[in-house]
């Protein structure tokens, strides 16, 4: 990483990926945990 | 049941055993994946370190086209059991797929830059996968609307046709992109040199295990996410049916109203 | 089938007949497309001429999405598609028929187009067998798949602007394909052009395979 060539477009672009999967997995999961508290627990058998 | 939303017991989560474990996993291998990425692996001869964006963007098309698959084989699953499991596949695949696209094409976009001077050069690839993204898109679009009226039977029926031709239309804007743009074969620098060296192909491959990883835990909650929206749909006009009995027997306004 | 189809088909151009929408609508929409490119691209640099094959096919496509919604706005109205589920048509018929009557406005449209392309960029006309077999073949995959997605839209209020994002890039392939054949038959090199014609024909034929199958229980669903 230490004078790395195109530095700057390998950190934007791992950067944006890793910022995007992350926001998405957060809003899942979120959107789960509001969603299981809605459903009795017969409809949800995974957890 | 009368009382409206008795507290369940037991943790209110998509979360199991399962996904924990694929998670750490997962996790795990990202750090791995990262290191190897960023900094133990060679810079390419000619692309020096815009390579590196390589472990994203190969791991992401191949997963993207993969969650096409998957739609289209859960729209024929359900076009033939019509079991709603199928059908929250199938919405589940495309919005992860759809990530996925977003992904690859930024990544994709940005490693352009530095190799061909552009964020766009018609290559076939990125042509046809913003096609893809823009499939994914009107899928998605679609089951939307159709979520918002009718009952199950009738809106599964569109939703399960575009989904079954979906990969379909993947492949044949695939081929015949990559078939138009091939007459325009420049001296271009090939995204991967199938002859690559030795710790370079080993990080694409922990990039596609890692990514495939990641997919898969996505996958399974974003499933239980469609899952439990289907029994809240479900549950919920149930429960709108019982608030408006109760409304009704708890007594008559004085005025009349409705 | 048939025979339902010929009836269908027959009743969608009689209706148009005496709408005259595609006459008096998507024609000089078409003839407005073809200027407004005039207008965007300098129509003294040549561009428009060695484009022509081009932006023929992209004022096609549009136009052709403009037929579609028509084809299917005409049902909606007066409950005309459960009138058509109950009247006990073969629904592979329904497919067949309605996608002839698109095939046959598209057709006159692209008559429109290709003498405004010839007027307007000055695009000299060679190698015509090769046009025509791609203006066939193309335009009965665009009538193909544009009944099957049309009537999936059709039922939906937002379908104007459904239909094209659902549509436009299943399509892109007919405008590679069209817009290459129409390259080489305009540029003396008809050879070239044939295998793109054949990838047409295949699109072509997968769509109305696929169409006739499908329509039966999408018109039972939806």
């Amino acid at each position: 990483m230490i004078a790395m060539t195109h530095a700057g477009y390998v950190a934007s672009g791992w950067g944006i990926a890793l910022v995007t999967l992350g926001a998405y997995a957060l809003r899942t999961v979120r959107r789960g945990r509001t969603l299981a508290a809605q459903v009795p627990p017969e409809e949800r058998r995974w957890s | 049941m009368t009382a409206p939303h008795a507290a369940p017991p037991g943790r209110a989560t998509t979360s199991s055993r399962g996904t924990r474990v694929l998670g750490a996993l997962t996790l795990a291998g990202l750090v791995l994946l990262l290191g190897y990425a960023l900094v133990w692996s060679p810079a390419d001869i000619v692309q020096k370190d815009s390579v590196r964006l390589m472990y994203v963007h190969v791991p992401t098309a191949i997963l993207a086209f993969t969650a096409c698959f998957i739609t289209t084989v859960a729209s024929a699953m359900w076009l033939r059991r019509r079991s709603e499991g199928w059908w929250v596949l199938g919405g589940a695949a495309a919005e992860v797929g759809l990530v996925f696209t977003g992904i690859c094409l930024v990544t994709g976009s940005i490693w352009g830059r530095p190799t061909w001077g552009t964020y766009w050069d018609w290559d076939p690839r990125i042509t046809s996968t913003t096609l893809l993204f823009i499939l994914l898109v009107g899928y998605l679009a679609l089951r939307r609307i159709d979520n918002e009226t009718g009952d199950a039977a009738q809106r599964g029926m569109r939703g399960a046709i575009v989904g079954l031709l979906l990969f379909p239309n993947v492949m044949i804007v695939h081929y015949s992109v990559d078939w138009w743009r091939s007459l325009h074969q420049k001296a271009t620098i090939t995204r991967l040199d199938p002859t690559i060296e030795g710790t370079m192909l080993f990080t694409l491959m922990l990039g596609i295990v890692v990514f495939g990883l990641l997919f898969t835990w996505l996958l399974v909650h974003r499933f239980r996410v469609g899952w439990l929206e289907e029994r809240v749909g479900a549950t919920g006009l149930d429960q709108a049916l019982v608030e408006r009995r109760a409304e009704a027997g708890v007594g008559v306004p004085a005025g009349g109203s409705a | 089938m048939f025979r339902d189809a010929t009836l269908i088909a027959g009743k969608d151009l009689r209706v148009e007949l005496r709408s005259k929408v595609t006459l008096q609508q998507v024609a000089p929409f078409a003839i407005l497309v073809l200027i407004l490119f005039g207008v965007a691209l300098d129509p003294d640099r040549g561009i428009l001429t060695r484009a022509s094959a081009g932006l023929f096919w992209v004022a096609v496509l549009l136009c052709g999405l403009l037929a579609i919604q028509r084809a299917f706005t005409i049902e909606a109205a007066d409950g005309g598609r459960d009138a058509l589920r109950l009247s006990g048509l073969d629904p592979a018929g329904i497919f067949l028929g309605k996608a002839a009557a698109i095939f046959v406005q598209l057709a006159a449209l692209e008559g429109v187009l290709a003498i405004g392309v010839v007027v307007m960029y000055g695009t000299a006309v060679t190698g015509v067998v090769l046009l025509l077999a791609t203006c066939l073949a193309a335009t009965a995959g665009l009538a193909a798949a544009g009944t099957l997605y049309g009537v999936l839209a059709a039922g939906l209020r937002v379908r104007e602007t459904l239909l094209p994002i659902l549509l436009l890039p299943v399509l892109a392939p007919v405008l590679i394909g069209a817009t290459k054949a129409f390259e080489a038959a305009l540029g003396g090199a008809a050879a070239d052009g044939w295998p793109w014609c054949g990838l047409l024909v295949t699109f072509a034929l997968l769509y109305t395979t696929f169409g006739t199958l499908a329509f039966g229980p999408l018109l039972e669903e939806s």
